[in-house]
């Protein structure tokens, strides 16, 4: 019977712990994959001995570069998913295990507690996976010491943490306070040697780093990897569970005391709080869902494939108001020859931050806002943006393609090597390493190839000094310096829409015969038809360009509409919001 | 297996390996020389540098390397990858052993088992050593942003690197302009600026942090140059403007809106305006010394105006004599005029025997590092002749130093990549011609074609200067001692 009983137990538990498992890993692969889209386009790992070394110059490298490494495994979303989930079953084995060394039986309620809070943690798709790395090492090694403490061996404790500190930086004050704790419940005289051995040692050990040994500011030597930013800025919540992770020697032992103990003694009472705090956390997933974000980041993951026509599907059948998406469709609308066509399909703000934006060099926008110049050929500035943010955030898979791509285009063949090297360095982009290479000194091959060719045609014929805090500006000199550029063409008439320049709109229309557009895209088209219905001006000459007899109809069914209706402004919307929401007519009065 | 038996093994397998590694006498001449890099054929070395390994850029999977002088024995080196690569003390053994004579080079490659030979090429081992030490900052050659900057010492007798300063000790500021005076590590300073700004000197082995910045000041000062005293530094107190081109020939654009002179007095912690323009008419930068610290050297344009052309700012080469007892200045005296010639000159830097000061020329403005044009030039300062050195090349030449002697010439050339500067070394001989510049050997010879950042401000020091992250840290923390203005 008591076999039974203990074999029904282990089940439960290891039930237990499936479900939690299944839980993370099912969240993580089709819930909230996009994270590791978002994780591993911000770092790039690399599989050489001077990225290693390069890690290896101050306390907590090491453990920054296995996070990077779990990063870049990222790549293969399942596997994100299969890792991270496997770390959050790891965290919590070892704190059960640790609870079972200190008080003879587990305390699977604390121990789960703590992985899911950290499952939640990592919802948020900045918090990186080195903080939960550098949780579970300092639970594997507290672990380890606790055993080794009761063997002859319990001064290895004391001797390794420099290297301990050396390799995990902040979180091994995180060890330090859990086995002070440890200690300081145990029993023995020798308890207290030994705890005022390891702070001596400790201390001594950072301040020979501090004053000696390494050129890093003192907050960072205590706590790096550590950053809020790395957290997702989730400072607070991190704090917590890092207090619980040091207070477990405690709790454990509070475990073995009475009336904690009573709860042990009933199996059913053991296995309901863990149960309770995973369905708290599905509970907790549902609501923490990040819509936004999940949207976000598979339109530029589409972006980044160069799905253009799927994004502008997606963005049509889901639309969004997020100005970074609206950017990169924006973008995917120029490069599909539909810019002016479907503009205001799309939301748009007037000041034009959807179609360029302006120079930052901080943060998420300098790392994408390179790709507008990158579309109208200025080259040269989307290198800039790329290094800069190269500069300030490191190595990211899309940042060295762009500048890879721009050093091939200008014929910096021997720069463009050295980046090519570099990608060649990481996991999953050899391939298209490769094909770069295949590329380098060979101008032929650069002009034939589909999108540099392309780019390095529009590149800026003339010079002149860059406006980056006034994007739109460099239109007007591409445009001196080649009238053709069909995506100059395509964002000056966008913008002259966006600013509801009608007589500037008309009066740039010989660009595009020039350009040799077949026929006037539809915005401009609502717009020149409008133009020419009310008589607004005079209309340049053209050769073969005019509005459309279909467009006339159109707005003059639009302006009856508005005219009928012209008592309330409200109601005009409201009436011509079926039929003529997605017009430049609908923008033009109610925008 | 007795031990006679493994005797015999043994040198079969030594036998074996030498019949892989070394050419035999069936070998085919290529009549040609091979591709190396670095380039190091033909050069003149110091007496005291480090092995000059290189990669050799050629076909094969062996590659045998002989370096031969009239003394001492030969120095031989297999490689499978081409990467070669000097044992440190048979290097040195060989290069002491032939000082003021040549060292020649007889490379072999293997190729589908046959063995090739290249035409032999030589190098002149110098009888005059290079000073022991090299300073330069490495940083991005980048834009606006900066993370990581550090003030790295190279030993060139060997292939030891050490931090000087590193900005991630304070607080990621931006470190720049580290100065010597005359390669001599007792007068040094560099700058900080941001939150922990200021001018950091070396004063007996201690750091201490001044901010020379007074309100009479309208910028800040940079680009010092030491006095030979080492009671004064004189600087240039400058406002930029960064611009950032559209067209792929150039990239970046840095343009003087105004500058002017300031001297600092260390022992009288005085600041002063160098009066060589009291009208405000130009803009004055780039401060030298003459060896004698009677002379004070500057570059010189028309102060521009709004609406300015920047490919119209011309500096030219100015001088002022210096009384150091009394500080007091002369007139001015133009020794160069580029702006005749549409071009314009900075960084001038004087030998030590005075006789000669090599600046940089290029089309226009006073940041020549971003000018793939800008070359150096040499003027000879007893008659004023100006003649272009033999070590340009397509690429940029800027920022050049001398060694205490006088016998090596340091300089900054992107030629490698067009991108990064990289220093190159060039021996002056005591006529003044000048050798093939090499660039400064490494370790790794492939080390450049990975190499990222760029070597910032090469200067040579003799003898070693570092500081410790707690020696940084606790200057940074200090209160800095704020100098006093100068009234003229």
């Amino acid at each position: 019977m008591q076999n039974t009983n203990n074999k029904m137990k282990k089940l439960s538990i290891g039930l237990l712990y499936l479900l939690f498992f299944l839980i993370s890993f099912i969240y993580f692969s089709w819930i909230a994959n996009y994270i590791f889209f978002y994780q591993e386009k911000s770092s790039l790992f690399l599989v050489s001995f001077a990225y290693l070394g390069e890690h290896l110059k101050q306390p907590g490298g090491f453990l920054d570069y296995l996070g990077k490494l779990f990063i870049a495994l990222y790549y293969i979303e399942n596997l994100g998913a299969f890792l991270l989930a496997f770390i959050m079953l790891l965290i919590v084995r070892i704190s059960v295990l640790a609870g079972r060394t200190i008080a003879g039986s587990s305390s699977l309620f604390v121990s789960f507690l703590l992985g899911a809070g950290f499952v939640f943690l990592h919802t948020h798709y900045q918090f990186l996976p080195v903080n939960s790395l550098g949780i579970l090492l300092q639970l594997g090694i507290f672990y380890a010491a606790i055993r080794l403490y009761k063997s002859k061996w319990k001064w290895l404790n004391v001797v390794f943490f420099p290297l301990w500190y050396f390799l995990t930086g902040g979180f091994a004050w995180l060890f330090l306070l859990m086995y002070a704790f440890y200690l300081i419940s145990s029993k023995g005289k020798e308890r207290w040697i030994h705890l005022g051995s390891i702070f001596f040692w400790a201390s001594f050990a950072f301040y020979i780093s501090n004053e000696y040994l390494f050129y890093a500011t003192t907050k960072s030597l205590m706590q790096f990897p550590y950053s809020s930013f790395n957290t997702g800025m989730q400072t607070w919540e991190f704090f917590l569970l890092s207090a619980l992770v040091v207070l477990l020697p405690l709790l454990y032992k509070m475990n073995g005391i009475y009336p904690f103990n009573r709860m042990n003694e009933i199996p059913i009472l053991k296995q309901i709080p863990p149960l309770v705090v995973v369905l708290v956390l599905v509970v907790a997933l549902v609501f923490r869902h990040d819509k936004k974000n999940s949207h976000y980041f598979y339109t530029e993951k589409l972006f980044y494939e160069e799905k253009y026509d799927e994004l502008i599907a997606f963005n049509s059948t889901a639309p969004s108001t997020n100005k970074l998406t609206l950017f990169h469709n924006n973008i995917a609308l120029a490069k599909t020859g539909q810019l002016t066509g479907r503009l205001f399909d799309f939301p748009q703000s007037p000041d034009g931050s959807t179609l360029f934006l302006k120079w930052e060099n901080i943060g998420e926008v300098l790392r994408r806002g390179g790709q507008f110049y990158y579309s109208l050929g200025m080259v040269n500035e989307a290198n800039r943006w790329a290094y800069e943010y190269m500069v300030m955030r490191g190595y990211t898979p899309e940042g060295l393609k762009m500048l890879i791509k721009t050093e091939l285009i200008n014929g910096n063949y021997k720069v463009a090597e050295k980046y090519i090297h570099i990608l060649e360095q990481s996991f999953f982009y050899r391939k298209e390493a490769n094909a770069f290479r295949l590329l380098l000194y060979n101008d032929v091959a650069v002009d034939a190839h589909p999108e540099l060719g392309l780019a390095k045609q529009y590149r800026p014929i003339n010079d002149f000094f860059v406006l980056s805090d006034e994007p739109a500006a460099n239109i007007d000199y591409i445009l001196a310096s080649d009238s053709t550029n069909v995506f100059a063409i395509e964002y000056k008439f966008a913008l002259l829409l966006l600013n509801k320049d009608i007589e500037g709109v008309v009066k740039n229309l010989p660009l595009l015969e020039k350009a040799e557009y077949a026929r006037l895209p539809k915005h401009i088209d609502e717009a020149v038809s409008g133009y020419k219905m009310l008589r607004m001006g005079d209309f340049p000459d053209l050769e073969y360009l005019d509005s459309s007899k279909e467009t006339e109809h159109r707005f003059n069914q639009y302006y009856q509409v508005f005219q009928q209706n012209n008592s309330s402004r409200l109601q005009a919307q409201r009436a011509l919001h079926q039929n003529f929401a997605d017009t430049f007519w609908y923008y033009l009065f109610f925008n | 297996m007795n031990l006679n038996h493994l005797q015999y093994l043994l040198i079969l397998i030594l036998l074996v390996y030498s019949c892989k590694t070394k050419p035999d006498a069936n070998l085919q001449d290529y009549k040609r020389l091979p591709e190396l890099q670095p380039d190091y054929a033909d050069i003149s070395l110091p007496l005291n540098i480090a092995p000059m390994n290189f990669f050799i850029v050629e076909k094969g999977n062996q590659f045998y390397i002989e370096v031969v002088g009239k003394k001492g024995t030969p120095v031989n080196v297999t490689s499978n990858d081409g990467v070669i690569r000097f044992p440190l003390k048979k290097w040195k053994k060989l290069l002491i052993q032939n000082k003021n004579d040549t060292l020649t080079y007889t490379i072999y490659s293997k190729e589908e088992g046959k063995w090739f030979r290249f035409s032999k090429f030589t190098q002149f081992v110098s009888p005059d050593s290079i000073d022991a030490f090299l300073y330069y900052r490495l940083l991005y050659p980048g834009y606006e942003s900066w993370t990581e900057i550090s003030i790295v010492q190279r030993h060139l007798e060997s292939f030891k690197e050490r931090t000087v300063v590193e900005n991630n000790v304070l607080e990621q500021n931006c470190v720049n302009c580290h100065s010597f005076n005359a390669q001599n590590n007792t007068d040094f300073l560099f700058h900080v600026r941001g939150s922990l700004g200021g001018t950091y000197f070396q004063k007996n082995g201690k750091l201490e942090k001044v901010n020379l910045k007074t309100d009479e000041m309208e910028n800040g000062a940079v680009y010092p140059r030491w006095h030979p005293s080492g009671r004064y530094v004189a600087f240039s107190s400058n406002k930029v403007v960064q611009q950032f081109h559209a067209s792929a020939l150039k990239k970046i654009e840095v343009s003087d809106l105004n500058s002017s002179l300031v001297l600092y007095d260390r022992e009288k912690n005085e600041i002063m305006d160098i009066p060589v323009d009291l009208k405000h008419l130009y803009m004055d930068t780039y401060p030298e010394w003459s060896p004698d610290g009677r002379m004070l050297y500057f570059c010189r344009a028309r102060q521009i105006e709004e609406g300015y052309d920047y490919r119209a700012i011309h500096y030219d080469l100015c001088r002022i004599s210096f009384d150091s007892v009394n500080r007091a200045f002369g007139k001015v005296d133009t020794v160069f005029e580029a702006s005749l010639q549409n071009k314009s000159v900075s960084f001038p830097r004087i030998a030590p025997d005075g006789k000669t000061l090599v600046f940089t020329m290029h089309d226009y403005g006073c940041f020549p590092i971003w000018h793939k044009e800008a070359d150096l030039y040499a003027i000879n300062l007893s008659d004023l002749t100006v003649k272009a050195i033999p070590v340009n090349s397509e690429f940029t030449e800027s920022y050049h130093s001398w060694s205490s002697s006088g016998r090596w010439l340091l300089f900054s050339s992107k030629r490698g990549d067009g991108l990064s500067a990289r220093p190159y070394m060039a021996y002056v001989a005591r006529n003044g011609e000048m050798g093939k510049p090499f660039v400064l050997p490494q370790k790794d010879p492939l080390f450049y074609s990975r190499f990222i950042k760029t070597f910032n401000i090469p200067e040579f020091a003799t003898a070693a200067v570092s500081f410790t992250p707690g020696q940084l840290k606790n200057a940074a923390k200090s209160k800095p001692v704020q100098v006093n203005w100068a009234q003229q």
